[in-house]
């Protein structure tokens, strides 16, 4: 009998050793999918842009845009993941931060560690898509070098310092004020937007996107399709980034990253009514393929704050109204004097505000973890300022320094040119293109066609 | 190049390269931060040449 009770245990123990391993193997599978997903963000990007660009800009744009992604990832590695682990508290080192410092055993293939590695992977990913939002903005005048060091800050400081702040269940933000922001609204795209307007500000216009009484003019897309194209493969990675926001609990519930019990059911509830709605809102709106495609992304970004939570109708109304609200943004922007080519700010930064500001409005009360604060609209406008002007700040001064030492932009004879004849080694249309037979439709703008000035 | 931290996978925590070694870890670091530096740097230059040139040809 004792025998068999010895037998007995030691089945057991393997048992749950086994279940221990599968349980470690299969969060790693989940995160390693969602970070394999998030790559198609950056293909979609990457046409999106280079759709929006003239013919005598695309490979220019698309050499950014995979420059971007370069240059995040690793600095992320060496600076960008400790920031979040150091700064959770505010502005003061966090204790344990010194296991995600670059040379940390923990920060390479390790036997006893299967986590922080595909939980570093997702994070330099939504790292990378953070510089590649802003990315879109300032096609066709930015100098590709001035870009990739406001990438590195955006992508590799910025970002991840909100996310420390309020994208963490130690963030400040979150233990002093109960900000709930699941699906990163406001750290990812509010303060990417906030930070792309800062530089679009000091940047500039493209040449001949306005008149001397400051009207506006439309600057085609070279291709609409590619854009729409490249929009719907956004919102596929999205996909992938959603996923990577909430976090697997081996042999327990989902939880949000605040430690708030969740299901990745209620997330597939919410991102899909999120983007139906936003695209109808747009549709209504503009009746315009690539602000269709674009208010869908909104939609999805205006209730990922509280995602974990919306009943489904109140996310597709919420995406509906942000959908249909975002693109007179846009307009409201270029009407201001600044150009932004793709509608980001509009997009992103717009969007971010509105999915952070939701969440107070229509969910407030729900309880936090512990003694933290539960969802509040004073808590979600805290950290909608706060989101706001750290994005902010940094790209207006940034690239007020690149301003003055005359590195933001390209000279003006290279922009009418166009960058890829300077820049680039190889055609994009090496056979040439044909003049459509009917006008392509314009992503922002409702004037006249821009004209090149003459010097 | 032996850079192998292990001898036996009993037990075995980090392994990757260098991992044993403060001194390899450091020189693969700065040599990657270097990379990326550089690249910038050289960016800088060849689109500053870029456009010097192009202003000569116009």
């Amino acid at each position: 009998m004792e025998q068999q009770l010895i037998e007995l245990g030691q089945k057991v123990a393997a048992l749950e050793a086994s279940a221990k391993i599968s349980d470690a193997v299969n969060m790693e599978i989940f995160y390693w999918w969602c970070t394999a997903l998030m790559i198609t963000i950056h293909a979609g990007f990457l046409a999106y842009e280079m759709g929006a660009s003239r013919a005598k800009n695309v490979l220019a744009a698309g050499t950014k845009n995979l420059l971007a992604f370069a240059f995040v990832v690793p600095t992320f590695f060496f600076f960008g993941w400790w920031i979040y682990n150091a700064f959770p508290t505010g502005l003061t080192i966090s204790d344990g931060a010194d296991a995600a410092l670059p040379w940390s055993s923990a920060m390479g293939p390790n036997l006893s560690d299967n986590a922080t590695g595909v939980f570093w992977a997702a994070f330099a990913l939504f790292a990378a898509t953070t510089a590649s939002i802003m990315s879109g903005a300032v096609i066709e005048r930015i100098r590709l070098t001035a870009f990739l060091m406001l990438s590195i800050v955006l992508g590799s400081v910025i970002w991840i310092l909100g996310a420390a702040w309020g994208w963490h269940p130690a963030g400040w933000l979150t233990t002093e004020f109960g900000f709930h922001d699941v699906g990163a609204a406001g750290c990812v795209h509010l303060v990417a937007g906030a930070f792309t307007l800062g530089v679009l500000i000091n940047l500039g216009p493209r040449i001949g996107k306005y008149n001397a009484d400051g009207t506006p003019n439309a600057i085609k897309a070279h291709s609409v399709p590619l854009t729409v194209v490249g929009l719907m493969l956004i919102i596929v990675g999205f996909f992938g980034f959603l996923g990577g926001c909430i976090i697997y609990n081996a042999g327990a519930q989902w939880t949000n990253i605040f430690g708030q019990p969740a299901t990745l059911s209620a997330f597939a509830f919410n991102t899909v009514m999120g983007f139906a709605g936003g695209i109808i809102g747009g549709w209504v709106k503009t009746r315009d393929p690539f602000w269709m495609m674009s208010c869908g992304l909104v939609g999805i970004i205006s209730v990922a704050s509280g995602l974990d939570l919306w009943y489904p109708p109140l996310a597709f109304a919420i995406a509906a109204v942000a959908g249909f609200v975002a693109p007179m943004i846009a307009t409201a922007i270029e009407r201001a004097g600044i150009d932004d080519a793709v509608g980001a700010v509009a997009v992103h930064g717009a969007g971010g505000a509105m999915g952070v500001l939701a969440v107070g409005l229509f969910a407030a009360g729900y309880p936090n973890v512990g003694e933290m604060p539960p969802v509040s609209l004073t808590g979600q406008l805290v950290g909608l300022v706060v989101m706001g002007a750290l994005g902010f700040i940094p790209g207006y001064a940034m690239s007020a320094v690149m301003k003055a030492t005359g590195t933001l932009r390209v000279p003006r004879d290279v922009e009418i040119m166009g960058l890829d004849l300077v820049e680039v080694p190889i055609e994009a249309y090496p056979e040439g293109m044909t003049r459509p037979a009917v006008p392509v439709m314009s992503p922002l703008g409702t004037g006249t066609p821009a004209a090149v000035p003459a010097e | 190049m032996n850079t192998s931290p292990i001898t036996q996978w009993d037990g075995t925590e980090a392994y990757f390269t260098f991992a044993h070694s403060g001194f390899g870890t450091a020189i693969c670091l700065l040599a990657s931060i270097a990379i990326v530096v550089g690249a910038i740097w050289y960016g800088t230059r060849h689109e500053s040449r870029d456009f010097a040139k192009f202003h000569g040809k116009g």
